[in-house]
């Protein structure tokens, strides 16, 4: 995705809405290739990546039937938001319903699996003992407050940059970088993984310890845990 | 000078040796991305789900800034309530059908929880009495999780607690001493009153209830509508409603005003006046005292303006935009507010000054 600036009041997919509406496949399909990471982001909010997969696919298709009810072509991101959040929701609450009506069933259990909603402590945050999985960090990633996590999920997952974020979102990018910085600080929280200038307070304090005491035990600098 | 997070917001630059997480998640993460392609364009009518089609005609609504996002979701959902219900019982006949029908494909499960729990038709069983509508939750004969139908009211006991589920949803928590009722989404009310249809319309006589879902509410001061949150609204008996958000945000709107009430945030209503200002439940006294009486008299003298921007701090700003329609202090609560978050792109000073509730909305998102 190329970075363009914020554009506040003119959304630069507006013309390719305009064309989509007409019946146009192909500006429809350079919609889909902007627009489906943040649909997926919204969806990775409420259910696992794999039912979140489903749900993408699900919104454009019923975009694409209902795409002439749309306006205010601007406004399609947060059409599409709306689509995504609410499907990913459904999904949730039926699989979440299915299982409390199926309990003791494992085959049904096993069915619904894959939709389950994440809920996501910090007490139930991973262990030191061992390293978190993609989806315990994709459940704290859900935790976060809406306004946190769309961004962060969006830069760490579907890999975007923060101007391409910000456009996508159509926020202002000072906004948008505050707002990555601080999920970024909540989700090292809920990770137990030590802020940068946590870590460098520790390292200097170890090599102060080290130097006074050097035959004294030194601790790690900080809970850090290297992924693989 | 580089930071730690030059590279959380340029990934095209060298990652942080101070933050060598970034990097790690992000590679770790990147398993989960989108990678699919776009499905076959040719029949989407077979392959989309109901939900998901009922789920996209925003032309209801007028897509207004941020507010659409949400009212989408309330307009979204009173139309997968009525693709659940059978053509014969939908919504709008449910008054004229008998409730035996209604309740067959009903989305409205109660769950009796704890004390006394009685049902009944709203119609047949005034609050308070007895009579011979409402009747002991569950009747003989039905399961507890049998379905409750449009028109039917319940009313918890001294000691009583139940959980109304409602498909697709969310759920409903009804305290002590309440009184709630399920009323037909395709009837007078909601969207009369209000933007959005109504995505499942109840109305709060008496008590309290807490909702995780997006709900419509009728209280008898006005319209709650539930923008995706967690909130507790009471309604005491002489009909003042207290609503205080947890989490997300609620709309609530009466006699003519409309407010939104983030998280952390609550407020007062009676019947016939409009809802006061938004407060943070740990808003100072003086602060309090301020908005109340902006509230009260419409208007802040130049006095009263600057001991309200004193008294106030950024967190107060959801207080602030809803005040940005008094005649003499909206100016500089303005310029207040700008300078902590700008003024969206989709509206104007103007809209914001003459207290439009699209402009509050897009702007109290931001805030």
């Amino acid at each position: 995705m190329s970075e363009e600036a914020h554009t506040p009041g003119g959304a630069p997919w507006v013309a390719q809405v305009r064309a989509a509406q007409a019946g146009d496949r192909d500006a429809f399909r350079e919609l889909y290739t902007r627009f489906a990471p943040m649909v997926h982001a919204v969806a990775l909010g409420s259910v696992d990546s794999h039912a979140a997969d489903d749900v993408t696919q699900d919104v454009f298709l019923g975009a694409w039937r209902s795409l002439a009810d749309l306006r205010e072509p601007g406004r399609f991101g947060g059409w599409l938001a709306s689509m995504s959040k609410r499907r990913a929701l459904r999904v949730a609450t039926h699989s979440t319903r299915q299982r409390e009506r199926t309990s003791g069933s494992a085959s049904e259990v096993e069915a619904t699996a894959g939709a389950a909603p994440l809920v996501a402590t910090p007490t139930s945050a991973p262990t030191d003992t061992d390293s978190p999985t993609t989806e315990e960090i994709l459940a704290q990633l859900a935790a976060l407050p809406d306004a946190l996590r769309l961004p962060l999920t969006l830069r760490l997952v579907e890999g975007l940059s923060g101007p391409e974020i910000a456009t996508l979102l159509d926020r202002p990018p000072g906004s948008v970088r505050v707002n990555l910085h601080r999920g970024m600080q909540q989700l090292r929280e809920r990770l137990g993984v030590a802020t940068p200038a946590g870590r460098a307070a520790s390292t200097r304090a170890s090599a102060r310890a080290n130097s006074t005491t050097p035959t004294g035990v030194t601790e790690p600098p900080g809970p850090h845990r290297s992924q693989p | 000078m580089k930071t730690p997070d030059d590279y959380l917001w340029d990934p095209a630059s060298a990652p942080s040796k101070e933050a060598p997480e970034v990097s790690e998640l992000e590679a770790q993460l990147a398993r989960a991305r989108w990678s699919g392609e776009l499905p076959s364009l040719d029949d989407p009518a077979g392959s989309v789900t109901p939900d998901a089609t009922a789920a996209s005609h925003p032309s209801r609504i007028p897509m207004v800034g941020p507010v659409a996002w949400a009212f989408l979701a309330a307009a979204a959902a009173v139309i997968t309530v009525t693709v659940w219900w059978p053509s014969s019982s939908g919504p709008g006949s449910g008054a004229e059908k008998p409730q035996q029908l209604a309740r067959l494909d009903s989305p409205y499960t109660l769950e009796h929880v704890a004390g006394q729990l009685l049902v009944g038709p709203r119609e047949a069983s005034p609050i308070g009495t007895a009579g011979n509508g409402p009747q002991p939750w569950p009747a003989p004969g039905k399961s507890a999780d049998a379905t409750l139908a449009v028109g039917e009211r319940i009313t918890t006991g001294p000691d009583g607690r139940a959980v109304l589920h409602i498909d697709g949803l969310g759920t409903l928590e009804l305290e002590a001493d309440t009184a709630l009722a399920i009323l037909d989404p395709g009837g007078d009310g909601a969207s009369a009153d209000f933007e959005a249809p109504a995505a499942s319309l109840l109305s709060l006589e008496r008590g309290a209830v807490a909702s995780p879902g997006a709900f419509q509410v009728f209280t008898p001061a006005g319209l709650s509508v539930d923008l995706g949150c967690i909130y507790r609204a009471e309604v005491t008996d002489a009909g003042t409603t207290r609503l205080a958000v947890t989490t997300g945000r609620v709309a609530f709107e009466g006699a003519g005003r409309r407010v939104f009430v983030p998280a952390g945030s609550a407020i007062e209503a009676e019947p016939g006046g409009a809802p006061s200002t938004p407060l943070r439940t740990d808003a100072s006294t003086k602060l309090r005292t301020l908005v109340a009486q902006a509230d009260r008299d419409g208007d802040l003298d130049a006095a009263a303006t600057t001991s309200l921007l004193r008294a106030a701090t950024p967190s107060d700003a959801i207080t602030l935009v809803h005040l940005l329609h008094l005649p003499s202090a909206g100016p500089e609560l303005f310029d207040y507010l700008r300078a902590i978050e700008p003024l969206p792109a989709d509206t104007t000073r103007e809209a914001a000054l003459a207290g439009d509730p699209a402009a509050i909305e897009s702007w109290s998102w931001r805030l």
